[in-house]
């Protein structure tokens, strides 16, 4: 036998031992990406320019929900929450301020409300996801830990997505659903169909 | 040799195999009991004879003690062409013979002697024998006449002798109506349960129910080589491990299916989740552990009901007695939610009245360890049995009304599932997409009535 033979031979074994354990152990991003969302396809950070703007307290939020043991990237990639299309109205917790605040964005930016694949703007939308993922059996997030990524969800979604960053926004989410269409159209059909883009 | 000699020697030995032919046809499994039973219903009529005290009587029970005693030894056989059975039961079974037992009752208490069970009964009455034979309710091999072979006991026979309440499983291969059928309790009370613990949410029966699993209208016909011989030694039933021998009298189909019921359906079919003889890890069954929810006579109960979904069978039209579909309860609202939630068996998988989430292998739940990949595969494996579907009254308040309509039409694909052991196996329940199956109305009530029963939001935001 000579050396070759003996190194391919070595080769062989060793991808037949390490196939089945990479096969299992896919990451979040890859998991991810077999049943893909648009939000998949973007970043899975913010740029620190942008996070340098927030408050303090908003920025702890954003550090909890990239930690990949203790936040939202334990379940699934940072970059399905950062972005997606939901926008939850300013007013805290009080919902009927968010009601009223949402009332005065129909009003102020009508164009938010025209294309659903880009912006979904729900008065406690966050609050809803936030807690659903904490439900999920497995979740490690505590309430203060919750609390906080929420926070950050929904002060990131009104900075980021409306105002003066609206168009960027729009142009950003477009190229996601872009990338979805011609990556995976069949995927792009199913999320079409279920009203779920 | 000549061709004389030749011509001899193969005389010799046709008249050799004549002989042996005779001599094993005399010494017939069925011969014996077909003379006891002759001999012995002749000594009733003589005991009965001798006791009568009008002579003529008398005189006539003994000619037919003497006509028993000197009935030939036959092989008897019912032909009940529309079913296509030729069955030969009655040669050992002789007290079961119309021609030699015409009023089929007799006092014998024992195996093959006694004549059939409820007898004065409606049940055998609307089933004579020499139309629908044995075999069409017991299973069997209707053609045999040795005791292995007729019961069904040997290789490659498929449909061995139902025993017990399984028989009822005959009943539900026609009857339409079998729930209200008498005789037939055993297997409605199958039905029952089969419904009340949720295996419809993941076993259709002729395409109604959920997709997760096989589905069961035809669970009779599965072919034995399909179930695996190396299970049978997992299962223990009635405290006895059984063998796990192909062809053993105990790898059947009842007990197949018995053993999903009374064993934890994990240890039945282990599979492969350490990847230890697969390219990828595959987990154990997704089907939850009943042991505890069902007894014993609720196993055989639910086996029963299973074992009469045969498609194989060819079974005339006229044989088949229709039902219209069962009259649901008038309700509205929260209450007729909980009544869907209860129809379309999503407590398979999210517990009665949705109170528990069960058991989703290697599914991240609330009461396992931090994983390690240090951690012995034997620990690892327990904790990936504790990975749990999730609890409905913690999940349903984060929905809005028309999210919780939309994620049951939708369904939930396996991939959603966070793992416990990330090299582990993907967690292989799923929730199904209820869109078209569950009508509007009911998802509008059944997302009323889980969204009732979320616990109160504390999370401060």
């Amino acid at each position: 036998m000579n050396k070759l033979t003996l190194i391919f031979a070595a080769a062989l074994l060793g991808a037949s031992y390490a196939a089945p354990v990479r096969a299992a152990e896919m990451t979040e991003k890859e998991k991810a990406m077999t049943n893909p969302y648009p939000n998949d396809f973007g970043p899975e950070s913010l740029p620190d320019a942008v996070l340098k703007s927030y408050p303090a307290n908003v920025q702890a939020g954003y550090k909890k929900l990239t930690s990949p043991k203790a936040g939202c990237a334990q379940c699934h990639s940072a970059a399905r929450p950062l972005n997606s299309r939901f926008v939850e109205p300013e007013g805290g917790i009080d919902e009927a301020k968010q009601e009223a605040a949402l009332n005065k964005m129909k009003k102020e930016q009508p164009e938010l409300f025209k294309d659903g694949t880009v912006w979904q703007i729900e008065t406690k939308v966050w609050s809803r996801y936030v807690k659903r993922m904490m439900s999920k059996p497995g979740c490690n997030l505590q309430k203060a830990d919750g609390k906080s990524i929420y926070e950050f969800l929904a002060y990131d979604s009104i900075k980021r997505k409306t105002g003066a960053n609206a168009a960027s926004w729009a142009a950003h989410r477009k190229g996601l659903v872009d990338q979805l269409k011609a990556k995976n159209p069949k995927r792009y059909e199913e999320l079409k169909e279920a009203k779920d883009l | 040799m000549s061709y004389r000699k030749a011509f001899i020697v193969s005389n010799a030995l046709m008249l050799a195999s004549f002989i042996w032919a005779f001599v094993k046809d005399f010494r017939a499994e069925w011969r014996p009991y077909q003379a006891k039973y002759y001999q012995m219903s002749a000594d009733v009529l003589e005991k009965k004879a001798a006791a009568e005290k009008d002579e003529k009587k008398a005189a006539a029970l003994k000619v037919e003690a003497r006509k028993m005693r000197s009935s030939p030894m036959e092989i008897k056989q019912i032909i009940a062409n529309d079913l296509g059975r030729f069955d030969r039961c009655v040669t050992c079974h002789v007290g079961m013979d119309e021609y030699t037992n015409p009023s089929l009752k007799n006092d014998f208490k024992e195996n093959p002697y006694k004549s059939h069970p409820k007898i004065d009964e409606a049940l055998v009455k609307a089933h004579p024998f020499t139309k629908f034979g044995c075999t069409s309710c017991h299973s069997g091999q209707g053609l045999a006449t040795q005791v292995e072979p007729a019961h069904g006991w040997v290789k490659h026979w498929e449909k061995p002798m139902l025993k017990g309440a399984h028989i009822q499983g005959s009943c539900v291969k026609c009857h339409g109506d079998f729930e209200n059928l008498k005789g037939a309790e055993i297997a409605a009370q199958g039905k029952k349960l089969f419904s009340k613990t949720g295996c419809q949410g993941c076993h259709a029966i002729n395409g109604w129910g959920g997709v997760v699993s096989v589905e069961l209208g035809d669970i009779a016909d599965k072919p034995f080589e399909r179930i695996a011989g190396y299970n049978f030694k997992n299962i223990v039933m009635d405290g006895k491990e059984l063998k796990n021998e192909h062809h053993h009298n105990e790898w059947n189909l009842q007990n197949w299916i018995l053993a999903h019921l009374v064993n934890d359906p994990a240890k039945v079919t282990p599979n492969d989740p350490f990847a230890h003889y697969n390219a990828e890890p595959i987990p154990p069954s997704g089907m939850p552990d009943f042991t505890q929810e069902l007894s014993r006579a609720d196993a055989d109960a639910i086996t029963a009901y299973l074992s009469g979904m045969t498609k194989e069978e060819v079974i005339p039209h006229r044989y088949h007695v229709s039902a219209p579909p069962a009259k649901e309860p008038a309700l509205s609202g929260a209450a007729h939610g909980k009544f869907v939630f209860a129809k379309y068996g999503c407590q398979g998988c999210h517990g009665l009245d949705a109170k528990i989430g069960r058991r989703r292998f290697n599914a991240a739940g609330e009461k396992q360890a931090e994983y390690d990949e240090k951690m012995p595969e034997k620990e690892q494996l327990a904790q990936m049995n504790l990975g749990e579907e999730p609890t409905l009254p913690k999940l349903v308040g984060t929905y809005t009304h028309d999210e919780l309509i939309h994620k049951i039409e939708m369904g939930v694909p396996a991939s959603d599932a966070k793992k416990w052991s990330p090299k582990g196996p993907m967690p292989m329940v799923y929730m199904p997409a209820w869109k078209g199956k569950i009508s509007k109305q009911e998802l509008a009530d059944l997302s009323t009535w889980l969204r009732s029963i979320a616990v109160k939001d504390e999370s401060g935001f």
